[in-house]
């Protein structure tokens, strides 16, 4: 009959000590064939559970206590035998796949809640950019598109306002990337190329004599936040002049793309 | 409902499942930091649209600061794609690994060559192959009205050092330097027969005053400064003059 070790309710080490010696000694030769020590308390355990079990079942038969446990221990087979099948049951080699993947999942655990309680800003940096991620929104229905290794760029006509005869004119931008194991391409913007009907418009930027332009610029910010694969921003031309048209290009590494937007009835 | 006994090889996979999602949060978590430099590469090349971009130079430095208990790795490469060069920093503190900003963007690219400047050194990247040596000559002077008249250029001529095919690291710093530097120094010229190296000349002309409504002090102006870099061949002539520029704010950062 094929012997079930289920779980049973343990006993302390005073409780073990009362033992019989033949128990103990048994116990001892079955766990010297197991090979995967950390196993052996529970292993003991276990075996001594099956043994009380036998002998309280004599005992109920009416054998005295000395013969109950001679008889209970002489059931159980030869702790040869016992020990070879345990080591097979409790291979070192799952054991300690085991407990290793418990330290590692410890270890996880650690990291985690350190992070989140030492390093809330990158818990909160996970949150924001996916609240971020959910703030998209669609490209203009139009929108000028080129598709790139890494990610799929739009770019639309904005609103174009007067003042004091300066002109800025509002171009909307859409990034979306492939995937979500880069940073942010916050620093990307800088580095566009923008030109209209009338030129090359520089980037704002303090110019030698140290002062700062009035018009015939472009300038930029965000529209949105870092995200974990979407991003939008504004770039801004401010001119003496409405444009008709403006391109922006990139001209960094195999990029041979550019993006349009016109405004209509411009001249 | 009764919960199901696992047995070990259940719970093994169990547990490795749990690790790996676990493993995958805290990584989503920190932003899906790169621990390589090819990673590093990969990451700059995504956000930057840049394929196959190669490092041609990477310098590691670790340091520790008092009060905490790891270390600290700044990583800085010099990378190619292309024909265009780029210069990134990392830094590593435990988990997390981020591009380093050292002015408000964290990558610098040029088509054709790049002058940049980090940890106390100027490096230049381009196509050096057939350079043997080269010398950088960058000019500096107080430029701005807002710091007083216009000053007469001054030239420091560097001394470079190959590292690779693709890039020549320039020392800026004499070893005499002064590291004290009070805000005096701002907005004055050196005494008379005073030498002074390149770190010098930013302290004196590239720190304008701020006035009472933002809180007064001083802000490190952002300029480009001009540097020649020649380069020679085994022979010793002149193999290419390239007219670069190179940031304030990153020979500043030492």
């Amino acid at each position: 009959m094929k012997k079930r070790f289920g779980i049973r309710k343990g006993r302390s080490k005073a409780e073990t000590d009362t033992y019989s010696a033949a128990w103990n000694a048994w116990c001892a030769a079955v766990l010297r064939e197991v090979r995967f020590q950390p196993d052996h308390r529970a292993i003991r355990k276990e075996l001594l559970a099956h043994l009380e079990d036998g002998r309280a079942d004599l005992e109920r038969l009416g054998y005295d206590t000395a013969l109950a446990e001679q008889r209970a221990l002489e059931a159980m087979g030869s702790a040869f035998v016992v020990g070879c099948a345990m080591d097979q049951a409790h291979h070192p080699f799952w054991g300690w796949l085991w407990r290793l993947t418990r330290w590692l999942m410890l270890a996880l655990l650690a990291a985690a809640v350190g992070i989140t309680v030492r390093d809330s800003g990158t818990v909160n940096d996970a949150l924001s950019r996916t609240a971020e991620q959910l703030q998209w929104t669609e490209p203009a229905a139009g929108a000028d598109r080129v598709e790139t290794e890494y990610a799929t760029l739009w770019l639309a006509p904005g609103e174009v306002t007067e003042e004091g005869g300066v002109f800025q004119a509002d171009l909307y931008i859409w990034v979306e990337m492939r995937d979500p194991f880069g940073y942010s391409p916050d620093g990307l913007w800088r580095y566009l190329e923008v030109a209209d009907d009338q030129g090359a418009v520089p980037c704002y930027a303090r110019q030698p004599d140290g002062t700062w332009p009035e018009t015939g610029y472009w300038d930029y910010w965000e529209r949105t936040g870092k995200a974990w694969t979407r991003y939008q921003a504004t770039i801004r031309l401010t001119l003496d002049r409405r444009p008709a048209w403006v391109e922006v290009t990139y001209p960094y590494g195999k990029n041979d793309w550019t993006l349009r937007a016109e405004w209509e009835g411009a001249s | 409902m009764r919960v199901p006994h696992l047995n070990r090889k259940q719970k093994i996979l169990r547990n490795l499942l749990l690790c790996a999602l676990l493993g995958f949060c805290v990584y989503a978590a920190l932003g899906f930091p790169p621990y390589t430099v090819k990673g590093m590469c990969r990451q700059v090349a995504r956000d930057y649209f840049l394929e196959d971009l190669e490092p041609v130079y990477v310098r590691q430095d670790k340091f520790k600061y008092a009060y905490e208990g790891l270390s600290r790795k700044d990583t800085f490469v010099l990378a190619r794609s292309g024909e265009t060069y780029a210069a990134f920093q990392f830094q590593q503190h435990g988990l997390q690994n981020l591009r380093y900003y050292v002015r408000s963007y964290g990558v610098e690219m040029e088509n054709d060559a790049l002058c940049t400047a980090w940890g106390g050194t100027l490096y230049a990247a381009g196509p050096f192959a057939d350079a043997v040596s080269a010398t950088a000559v960058v000019t500096a002077r107080r430029q701005y009205a807002s710091l007083g008249e216009a000053g007469e250029p001054v030239d420091f001529t560097l001394k470079g050092e190959k590292l690779s095919d693709g890039a020549f690291a320039f020392s800026y710093i004499s070893p005499e330097h002064s590291w004290y530097s009070p805000t005096s120094m701002h907005g004055r010229d050196p005494a008379p027969g005073q030498e002074i190296d390149l770190l010098d000349a930013i302290e004196l002309w590239y720190w304008e005053p701020l006035g009472e409504e933002d809180g007064g002090g001083y802000s490190l102006l952002h300029a480009e400064l001009p540097c020649a870099v020649t380069l020679y061949g085994a022979d010793g002539g002149v193999l290419d003059v390239l007219e670069l520029e190179v940031d304030v704010y990153e020979l500043n950062d030492t």
